[in-house]
């Protein structure tokens, strides 16, 4: 036997560990494979980018400028994104009059074209449930009535991020991807997200998407004034929410959704602010907010007429 | 049984630990509902010295009807003054069905009011309030408030009426609309319409299978 081995020069042995170690090795780069495709579409910047709130400003001028690039190659458009910070001295509220809505989902039109939503899955972050006069059981609430419009046996409620002061979806997220600004607005960074959807699961409004695919928009369509945490065009896989339009409003310009209301039964402002018209709803309207028992403390409010 | 010299700085150790798990899940779980309960000790410093007008667009202009005087077949714009100058007001008749000639067409849907319960008899350029004053048509708003008090009342403090612009007035102007914008003056309930942007989203594809939730 030893003589046989050595005659032939490779042992029976070597030719064995050869063979696993050509297997293992292609497995480990089948294995790998998708890493490196996932690598082309991700730069090196991307992949080491620091927490929204870890990044100092010049940091995150950069990251700016490359979204800004990316947007440019990859949709054609040239886009401008903001970071505005909250300002100090106001908390935002939102309030609806459930006495006038008339049910058009104006709102949620203009929803879907401020914030850069994807065109083929027709997102919005705002949902109008139409229910029976006389009941109030959001959860068999019509989404896809149809005119006209409003029935005069029904009502019509439009259902967005209540923007909660408690809010049950930042305390499911693994990561802390989302957060409770100092202005109210619930954020999320979407490049730091990593897509486990517990939010979405968490809050009791359905109020948070998930982008499924990349999102699809016409160029002249993209609507170029951004902001970072708000209707810049999300990545792929990550969560995203109504932002009460942050790249307007921190601006002090109303949020689309009440632009687009004809029938003004939207009512936006500054909680802290006692001469604001929210305050003035809130102090002489009968208003409720959703789900009150959970404890979430929505900023948004909603009510009737007298 | 003699006591171990341990146990009591072992009971201490663990009563610490007790205590300091509970205070950290109790951190976790609820010291947001007190964060959010308490009182918002937060300096308001918006400026108030600067304040951006509230333009409120649409009113009325003086109106003018599309009459046939020359009796040539063109007709032309005229003021109401033109034909109601040289005519007496009809006070019997109240609707647009009695009428023989002029405002025929018109749909009147405004509860039990009258054309001369707004219209001034005296000058048809102008509107009549409930106290025999004229209004132009430009302060049409003044003449809707006396009867849709809660409505003016809301109007007047931002909770109805579409509006565009600065919720922020110290730092941009504000557009409103009057009220003739989505009110028919002569049938003024808001139309029914035809809701926009069908939704397409997993709530919708859940009701058309049959479980709502």
């Amino acid at each position: 036997m030893t003589e046989e081995n050595k005659s032939s020069g490779i042992s029976r042995r070597t030719v064995v560990k050869g063979i696993g170690a050509t297997l293992g090795a292609a497995a480990f780069a089948k294995a790998i494979a998708p890493l490196a495709s996932w690598a082309a579409d991700q730069s090196i910047d991307e992949f080491l980018q620091k927490h929204y709130t870890e990044l100092k400003p010049e940091q995150m001028q950069k990251v700016i400028k490359r979204l800004e690039e990316d947007a440019k190659k990859d949709y054609g458009a040239d886009v401008q994104i903001t970071d505005t910070k909250a300002q100090l001295g106001v908390k935002f509220g939102y309030a609806l009059n459930l006495s006038i809505c008339v049910g058009c989902r104006k709102c949620a039109q203009a929803c879907h074209y401020e914030n850069n939503h994807d065109r083929a899955s027709g997102n919005s972050y705002i949902r109008v449930l139409e229910m029976k006069k006389g009941s109030l059981d959001i959860e068999h609430g019509k989404v896809d009535y149809k005119g006209p419009v409003p029935k005069s046996d029904s009502f019509y409620m439009p259902v967005q991020c209540q923007q909660c002061d408690n809010p049950p979806c930042v305390d499911v997220c693994p990561v802390e991807a989302t957060w409770k600004e100092k202005d109210g607005i619930v954020a999320v960074d979407y490049n730091w997200c990593i897509g486990c959807r517990y939010c979405e699961a968490a809050c009791p409004y359905h109020a948070r998407r998930f982008n499924w695919t990349k999102p699809e928009i016409p160029k002249e369509e993209i609507n170029p004034v951004q902001g970072y945490l708000s209707n810049r065009i999300r990545p792929q896989g990550v969560m995203e929410k109504c932002t009460f339009c942050m790249h307007k409003t921190r601006e002090g310009k109303l949020p689309a959704c009440l632009e687009a209301c004809p029938t003004g039964s939207r009512v936006f402002g500054n909680l802290l602010d006692p001469e604001s018209e929210i305050r003035w709803v809130l102090e002489n309207k009968r208003v409720f907010v959703l789900k009150e028992e959970l404890g979430t403390k929505p900023s948004f409010y909603y009510f009737f007429d007298e | 049984m003699k006591a171990s010299p341990l146990i009591a700085p072992a009971t201490i150790v663990a009563v610490a630990i007790v205590f300091a798990s509970g205070w950290w899940i109790y951190q976790r779980s609820f010291a947001s509902f007190q964060e959010a309960s308490a009182p918002a000790n937060i300096e308001v410093t918006l400026d108030k010295s600067i304040r951006h007008e509230v333009t409120i667009q649409g009113t009325p202009a003086t109106p003018t009807v599309l009459a046939d005087l020359s009796k040539s077949g063109r007709q032309t714009e005229v003021a109401c003054t033109t034909c109601h100058t040289t005519r007496s007001p009809q006070t019997d008749q109240k609707l647009p069905e009695d009428l023989d000639e002029f405002h025929q067409g018109l749909k009147k849907q405004h509860g039990s009011l009258s054309c001369l319960s707004c219209h001034n008899a005296d000058n048809y350029d102008t509107l009549r309030l409930a106290d025999g004053s004229a209004v132009s048509f430009e302060n049409t708003m003044q003449l809707c408030a006396q009867c849709h008090g809660p409505q003016f009342r809301d109007y007047t403090n931002g909770s109805h009426g579409g509006m565009n612009g600065y919720w922020d007035l110290s730092r941009g102007p504000r557009t409103r609309n009057a009220c003739n914008v989505c009110h028919d003056p002569h049938a003024p309930a808001y139309p029914q319409l035809i809701p926009v942007f069908p939704p397409k989203d997993i709530e919708l594809i859940k009701q058309k299978q049959g479980h709502p939730h």
